[in-house]
């Protein structure tokens, strides 16, 4: 009898030391790929301080209009809104997030932060548009990161702007690094570099600028020209999510580096596209279409822009919206609030 | 029936709970309906699990044990199952036996049968072979050769469903035999042996680790690399990484098929004996995918005279060609068995003396290790210059070949993930060897308790997010 019981005890021992096991790895998978996650941090701390400005803004001006920029990394690197409150006389904000935080919630995290009469401008890559491949489902591994730590995990995949949800099967692998992160982690730590970015890259409300000058790879001329059905539906429900919170969304190409043989293909191409899209919400006019052969405009990558980059396309953003803005009626002229008014960061 | 899947465990889980509470109202009408429910309740749970594959996966399923059955009927039919059969019978069981593999050429065949032999552009059937196609019909075509060759009492039709359709070895073997699975079928009770349950989670874990950890992501790594077929070191790197991604994908499969049939007390045949520590060619196949090598031995080999005839090399030859012939069609796999009974017949002529019997095995270890281009490279032009590359010495002399190795990642986290992961694979084989040398049981070390909670770690942290399919479920 005692010998039985002892083996009955036993044989639980070994699947509770599963149990436990499984338990103590996805906590430190999860702390590994989310609050220690350099990227993360580095992402989460922008996001922060966004917000702090924006509910600053909303709290000196209450009930003013302001413009949000959002897409992938092409947009924070890329948008001074500094230029587009110059020109336009509203608050803007520059919310762009790596593009690996997928299209969904690049633009739900934007609206979730709109109130009405706010407008959106639309930067996102063209590649999620025309590629059905890249676009993807919803939630994606940064996505779910970002959202965790501003405690709305189950927005990761677009939340009530997509109704995307996130299932305990994304939970349970987005909590988790990989073999590649941890293989990166291992050669960081070995070479003591940390992430490519740090907050002194951080520039006003929300614009990123780095010093990191890599060589870019050539690019040569787009493959597609073409929305897919997939991102024509992926716009419409983004316009209509947005309109039925009383907030105006325009699209704005993003700029990307071309050699100059190519320049006029990818125009056209850009072009086709950027016609298509205006059938579904309207579109800033860009006289490059989004291309541009100096490479003195491009920092670490051939959509990340330098200063210099960020402020010719910024001149070119700001003076077409403003245009779109007179065109919608004078909002600019009841809502506008001077832009003094708004406390810069260095003042914070 | 992709063990790596969440599907998977949740449709099995569901099917147990809901066998359970089937069996435990069905107990209370006796032994011999509780008996009957059991081995309804599993055979359902292995059809459940094939049609949430495809209809088409369950629907060819039947069709091939069915005619199996049938096989079953005639031989009984007839006078006396030992006895010479009459000419009715024997043109029966020719139109079942080609009604059983008729699925298997229709699928896996047909169009190199009349597009690359016959030249009649035909136009393939299926882009996706029903999964475990070549696994359960060979496994069905055993059990009645073996049921005309050694009489026993006729299995109830329940009893054969169950032996062809166990779910955890239906789609990727193990291969069993009548006299192995049967009996143990028989008596299944389809609940959770717990005298078993540490051992079958240990093999459970090791399966899981060898594919998420070490298959999966070497997989998803390779398709990121940039082989150059001219360079040698390019095409050996890519034997190599193919090689332990297909030993690691498949025992692994493997290991969870013997872990979860030993969860239900049935004893499965262990599909793999570290073939990687092989001193000979003849050795390689004794630990290498054991139950396709039983059966090429006893249905095809022996019959044709095995080693009692002169013309031996022929038959092994003949058994190495069905063997490359089963895992595909293409001049590749016909050229790989090829390859597989040669190094068998030269290893029979070949006896290195006990105390040398170690130096075979570098030797071993390459030729396996470049058959394998012959296994993965489909297209043939690429093939033949990537073998040209390798048996050219004179392309090895080229300093520049070698320098070029690191061109093939395409960036530096690349390199170091690949490093990582075939660091792991070359330690999980190492400590295979050491257990060989030791001369403990398969896979002891790494079935330790302690070294099980070391790889869930592994796992969880390392395993690629998407779910990939066994490679073998293409066979």
């Amino acid at each position: 009898m005692r010998l039985n019981s002892f083996t009955s005890i036993f044989d639980v021992r070994f699947p509770l030391a599963i149990l436990g096991t499984v338990i103590f790895a996805f906590g430190l998978s999860a702390w590994i790929s989310i609050p220690a996650n350099p990227e993360v941090k580095f992402w989460t701390k922008v996001r922060e301080i966004r917000d702090e400005e924006i509910s600053k803004s909303r709290e000196t001006i209450p009930g003013a209009a302001m413009i949000f920029f959002t897409g992938g990394s092409s947009c924070a690197f890329s948008i001074d809104p500094e230029i587009v409150e110059d020109a336009c006389g509203m608050p803007a904000f520059n919310l762009g997030l790596p593009a690996s935080a997928g299209p969904h919630f690049l633009l739900h995290q934007a609206l979730s932060r709109c109130q009405k009469d706010d407008i959106i401008v639309v930067c996102l890559e063209p590649d999620f548009l025309t590629d059905s491949s890249i676009l993807g489902e919803g939630p994606m591994q940064l996505s779910f990161a970002l959202a965790s730590m501003e405690g709305v995990a189950k927005e990761a995949g677009g939340g009530d702007t997509f109704k995307k949800c996130v299932s305990t099967k994304d939970v349970l692998n987005f909590s988790r690094p990989g073999a590649r992160f941890v293989a990166t982690l291992i050669g960081k730590t070995i070479t003591g570099k940390g992430y490519r970015y740090t907050m002194g890259d951080l520039r006003y409300r929300g614009r990123i600028e780095t010093s990191i000058s890599d060589p870019h790879q050539p690019a040569g001329v787009m493959e597609r020209d073409s929305l897919s059905s997939r991102g024509i539906e992926f716009l419409r429900e983004f316009r209509e999510a947005a309109s039925n919170r009383g907030v105006s969304t325009v699209y704005s190409m993003p700029w990307h580096f071309t050699l100059p043989e190519f320049v006029g293909q990818n125009r056209e191409k850009r072009a086709k596209m950027l016609e298509e899209i205006s059938r579904l919400m309207p579109v800033l006019p860009d006289p490059a279409f989004g291309v541009s052969d100096d490479p003195a405009n491009f920092s670490d990558s051939g959509l990340h822009l330098t200063a210099r980059g960020s402020s010719l396309r910024s001149k070119v953003v700001a003076s077409s919206l403003k245009e779109w803005l007179e065109s919608k009626g004078g909002q600019m002229s009841e809502k506008s609030p001077i832009k003094e008014e708004v406390p810069s960061p260095e003042e914070n | 029936m992709n063990f790596a899947s969440y599907d998977f465990w949740k449709i099995l889980f569901l099917c147990f709970i809901g066998s359970r509470i089937i069996l435990a109202v069905g107990r209370t009408q006796g032994p011999s309906a509780e008996r009957i429910l059991i081995k309804l309740c599993l055979i359902g749970t292995g059809l459940i699990l094939l049609s949430v594959e495809s209809w088409l996966t369950l629907g060819v399923f039947l069709w091939v044990v069915s005619l199996g059955w049938l096989a079953i009927l005639i031989l009984d039919a007839r006078c006396g199952k030992g006895a010479r059969q009459p000419l009715w019978a024997n043109a029966a069981l020719g139109l079942v036996v080609c009604g059983q593999l008729f699925p298997l050429v229709y699928y896996k065949y047909w169009v190199f049968i009349f597009d690359e032999l016959l030249g009649m552009n035909a136009k393939a059937p299926s882009i996706l072979i029903p999964m475990g196609l070549s696994f359960y019909t060979f496994q069905t075509i055993g059990f009645w050769i073996d049921y005309m060759r050694r009489p026993i009492q006729r299995p109830s039709f329940l009893d054969y469903l169950n032996f062809a359709g166990f779910f955890p070895q239906v789609v990727a073997g193990p291969i069993e035999k009548q006299e192995s699975l049967l009996p143990q079928i028989k008596d299944c009770k389809f609940r959770i042996q717990r005298s078993e349950l540490n051992s079958a989670l240990q093999w459970i874990i090791l399966g899981f680790a060898y594919k998420l950890v070490i298959a999966d992501n070497l997989g998803i790594l390779n398709e990121k690399l940039h082989f150059s077929a001219g360079n040698p070191w390019h095409v050996w790197f890519e034997c190599f990484t193919f090689g332990l991604r297909i030993y690691f994908d498949f025992a692994g499969y493997s290991f969870i098929a013997v872990g979860l049939g030993k969860i239900f007390g049935i004893q499965l045949t262990l599909n793999f004996l570290s073939p990687y520590w092989s001193t000979n060619m003849r050795d390689f196949w004794r630990r290498w995918h054991v139950t396709l090598g039983a059966w090429l031995r006893d249905y095809v080999y022996l019959p044709l005279g095995g080693r009692r005839v002169s013309w031996w090399v022929v038959n092994i030859l003949a058994v190495f060609i069905v063997s490359g012939i089963w895992h595909g069609a293409g001049w590749g796999f016909i050229i790989w068995g090829v390859l597989q009974g040669v190094g068998v017949v030269l290893s029979s002529f070949i006896r290195l003396p006990e105390k040398f019997r170690l130096a075979g095995w570098p030797m071993t270890f390459a030729y396996v290790t470049f058959s394998w281009l012959f296994f993965f490279e489909r297209d043939e032009e690429t093939m033949w210059k990537k073998a040209q590359s390798i048996i050219d010495l004179s392309s090895y002399s080229n300093k520049q070949n070698l320098q070029e190795l690191t061109a093939i990642f395409p960036d530096v986290s690349t390199l170091v993930t690949i490093g990582l992961i075939v660091i792991f694979a070359i330690g999980a084989l190492f400590i295979e060897g050491w257990g060989c040398l030791k001369g403990y049981k398969p896979y002891l070390l790494m079935r330790k308790s302690w070294v099980s909670l070391i790889l869930i770690v592994l796992i969880v942290l390392l395993a690629p997010m998407d779910e990939a399919q066994f490679i073998y479920f293409n066979f």
